[in-house]
Formats: structure tokens, C-alpha cells, sequence
């Protein structure tokens, strides 16, 4: 009885059979992710207009370091997210180890600069960064959760929180272009801990999301 | 089991990269293939063997879906594997999830193996009558019979019990046994 439903179902699926295009290489995956997401969030940023020190920013080396690591957690969460597409992540499991490590490392210097102002409690208030937050990380997260639906990830949770830190990047990124607070309590609130908000709330519909 | 598959990795990778170019052929090859593999596979790793079936299932489906995500210049194994476990980790999660382990099936094959007193129904009123063939046995006969029949003591210690010799004791069990059979052809 089960052997011959084995075969049927055999039959059925190489009776469906039709040509596939194997999927592209990760790394152009994460590329194309990379070029649109960067057009978007320049596009955005000229609608919405940068912030008005930015000359002044973009020397100073507190600033440009937060701006760096940050392009570097989005883009290996971005590459993290397109290797978990593969089921066996061509090998390369580690690959995930990358943006948590460089998170890890980014949440401590920020906790490290604005531990003294995390207490004070004005942080109530509606603030345009949410808006603007929610707008710079819509596109790049549905774009790289597509990208990554398309794909068939055996580690759905992994996914989520891949998908969720490469979009907040994004956002968090052009943040500090946009916005002209510098303090790391409003970075910390405004600009962070929304999007941990929405990687839980990914990470809850995981296995949905990822279904294949 | 590794021994048996050993020199098909090369062969599954040449038939995957086949059937991605669409020969459904090929693709039946490797199905029937990885079928036979992963059922060896999971059947020592699983509690109930049945499940082998359930997730072999789940696991050809799984590579119907995702025939895409093979990278020709990858070797096939590891990719199949991933799938195989990711597929036994989640029919597990879902079984024990709906408590499913706490829920006890006979099939047909068990049932057989049991007793057919146990699960006939219509063995139940053989029961009834032994206890009414016991019922026509005289108080004392019925109680050696009892004694040495069913709850297994010796002629001696039923001798000693009832203040009998051993041999009165034998006795009684053997004409005991044979009213019953003649109650019983009755």
C-alpha cells in the first residue's frame, strides 16, 4: 500500500517536471539586493532631504564608524539571508556567525556611548524617525524577504532575524542621514528598537513566511 | 547503509542536473533513488518506523519544490540531507505538538497478534461459559480445580491445604476436567 504511494506520488512529480533555471549564485543575489536598496535609500533621502550638518558628518570619525559597520551588518545579513536560501547554505553555515558577531559589537558601542542617557524617560514621544524609519525599511526588507521566500531555507528563524537586520540597517543607515539628532539614546530608541520590534513579530510568523 | 549508496552521489548530481534540464525520465530515477535511500535512512533514526514513510513523502515533495536551489557545481548530498533533516525535524515537531505521541494506534497486523480472546468479541462468551461449567462442579472440586488450573499451585500444596493426600488431590483436578468436557459437549 505505501510503496505504491510512493510510486504514484513519484509519478505525479516527474510527470510535472519542467525545465528550472537553477537559482542564481548568492553573491549576485546579495549584490542585486545591494544596488536596489542603495538607489532606493539615495532616491528617499532626496525626497525627504538630509540632514543639514551632513558636510560636518561626514567627517566625523564617531559618525562615519557607526555608518560603516552598520553598511557592513546590513550587507552580510543581506548575504546571510540569500545562503539561507540553499538548504545546505552551499557549505557555508558560518555565514550567519557575521552580522550576529558584528551586531553584537555594534549594540555594545552604542550601549557603551549612551548608557548614561538610556534612563531618562522622554523617550514617550511620537518622532518622525518612525515614520521616516518605517518608510527607508519597507522596500529593502520586503525586497530581501521575497528574494528570500523565493528560496527554500531550512532555518526559518535564522531567516528572520537575517531579513529583519538587513532591513533595519538600511533604515538605520539613512536615519543618520535624515535625521539631525546625534545622540545615541534617540539612535537607540527611534532608530533601533523598532525594527527589533518588527524581527520579533517576523520571527513569530516564521515558519509561515518561509514555507516551501 | 553508506556502503550501499556509495558512488551515488555523482550519479544523483549528473541526474538532478538532468532533471533541472527537464528530462522526467531522469527524474524519476532519482526520485525512486532517494526514496528507497531515505527511507533506510530515517527507519533506525525514528521511534515508530511508519513515520519513515510520512517524511520520505514530505522530502520528495520538499525537492520538487526547491529542484532550483540545486547549484550544479555543488555536490548533491549535502543538499539532499539538508532537506531530509530539516523535513524529520519538522514532522517530529508537528507530531509531538498535537501530542500525538501520547496516542496509541493498533493496526490491523497488531490486532492479529493478539489474543483472540482479547480482541474477538465473539471469543467473549467462551469466558461465560467456563465460569458456567465451573458453577456445576461441586464447592470443593471447583476449588481444587481453581487451585491447580488456574492459579497455578502444586497438588501438594493444595494437599496440605485442604487436609487431602496428593493423590485424592489428582484425582479430583482429573474428573473435575472431565465433567467440564462433558458439560461442554453438551
Amino acid at each position: 500500500m505505501i510503496v505504491k504511494n510512493m510510486d504514484t506520488i513519484i509519478n505525479d512529480l516527474s510527470g510535472a517536471l519542467k525545465p528550472v533555471k537553477p537559482m542564481a549564485h548568492p553573491a549576485w543575489r546579495a549584490l542585486l539586493w545591494a544596488a536596489i536598496v542603495i538607489a532606493y535609500v539615495v532616491g528617499v533621502l532626496l525626497w525627504v532631504g538630509v540632514r543639514h550638518d551632513v558636510a560636518l558628518r561626514l567627517v566625523d570619525k564617531q559618525f562615519l564608524y557607526e555608518i560603516a559597520s552598520v553598511a557592513l551588518i546590513g550587507l552580510s545579513a543581506a548575504c546571510a539571508s540569500v545562503w539561507l536560501c540553499i538548504p545546505d547554505m552551499r557549505g557555508n553555515g558560518w555565514i550567519v556567525a557575521v552580522p550576529a558577531a558584528l551586531c553584537a559589537n555594534f549594540v555594545l558601542w552604542m550601549l557603551t556611548m549612551g548608557a548614561e542617557d538610556l534612563f531618562r524617560l522622554d523617550h514617550t514621544h511620537w518622532s518622525h524617525c518612525f515614520e521616516e524609519g518605517l518608510f527607508l525599511a519597507g522596500i529593502p526588507t520586503v525586497v530581501i524577504v521575497v528574494m528570500s521566500m523565493h528560496g527554500s531555507t531550512t532555518r526559518p528563524f535564522t531567516m528572520a532575524a537575517m531579513n529583519t537586520i538587513a532591513g533595519a540597517s538600511v533604515a538605520s543607515i539613512g536615519l543618520r542621514f535624515s535625521c539631525g539628532i546625534d545622540s545615541m539614546d534617540h539612535a537607540i530608541f527611534y532608530h533601533v528598537l523598532p525594527f527589533v520590534a518588527a524581527g520579533f513579530l517576523i520571527g513569530v510568523f516564521a515558519r509561515k513566511i518561509y514555507k516551501w | 547503509m553508506g556502503a550501499v549508496y556509495q558512488g551515488y552521489e555523482e550519479r544523483w548530481r549528473d541526474l538532478a542536473i538532468r532533471a533541472q534540464m527537464g528530462d522526467r525520465e531522469s527524474y524519476a530515477v532519482l526520485l525512486k533513488e532517494i526514496a528507497s535511500y531515505c527511507r533506510s535512512y530515517l527507519i533506525p533514526r525514528l521511534a515508530n518506523p511508519d513515520w519513515a514513510d510520512d517524511i520520505t513523502q514530505d522530502v520528495l515533495l520538499s525537492i520538487h519544490k526547491s529542484l532550483a536551489t540545486y547549484a550544479p557545481d555543488r555536490p548533491f548530498k549535502p543538499w539532499l540531507m539538508a532537506i531530509v533533516g530539516f523535513r524529520k525535524a519538522d514532522y517530529l515537531r508537528k507530531h509531538y505538538a498535537r501530542h500525538n505521541d501520547r496516542t496509541v494506534t493498533l493496526s490491523n497486523e497488531e490486532m492479529d497478534m493478539c489474543p483472540s480472546f482479547v480482541t474477538n468479541p465473539a471469543y467473549s462468551g467462551e469466558l461465560k461459559d467456563i465460569e458456567a461449567q465451573l458453577d456445576k462442579l461441586p464447592k470443593k472440586q471447583r476449588r481444587i480445580f481453581e487451585r491447580i488450573r488456574i492459579y497455578g499451585y502444586t497438588a501438594e500444596e493444595v494437599a496440605r491445604e485442604m487436609g487431602m493426600s496428593v493423590s485424592a488431590v489428582k484425582v479430583s483436578v482429573h474428573r473435575a476436567r472431565k465433567k467440564m468436557n462433558i458439560v461442554a459437549e453438551e
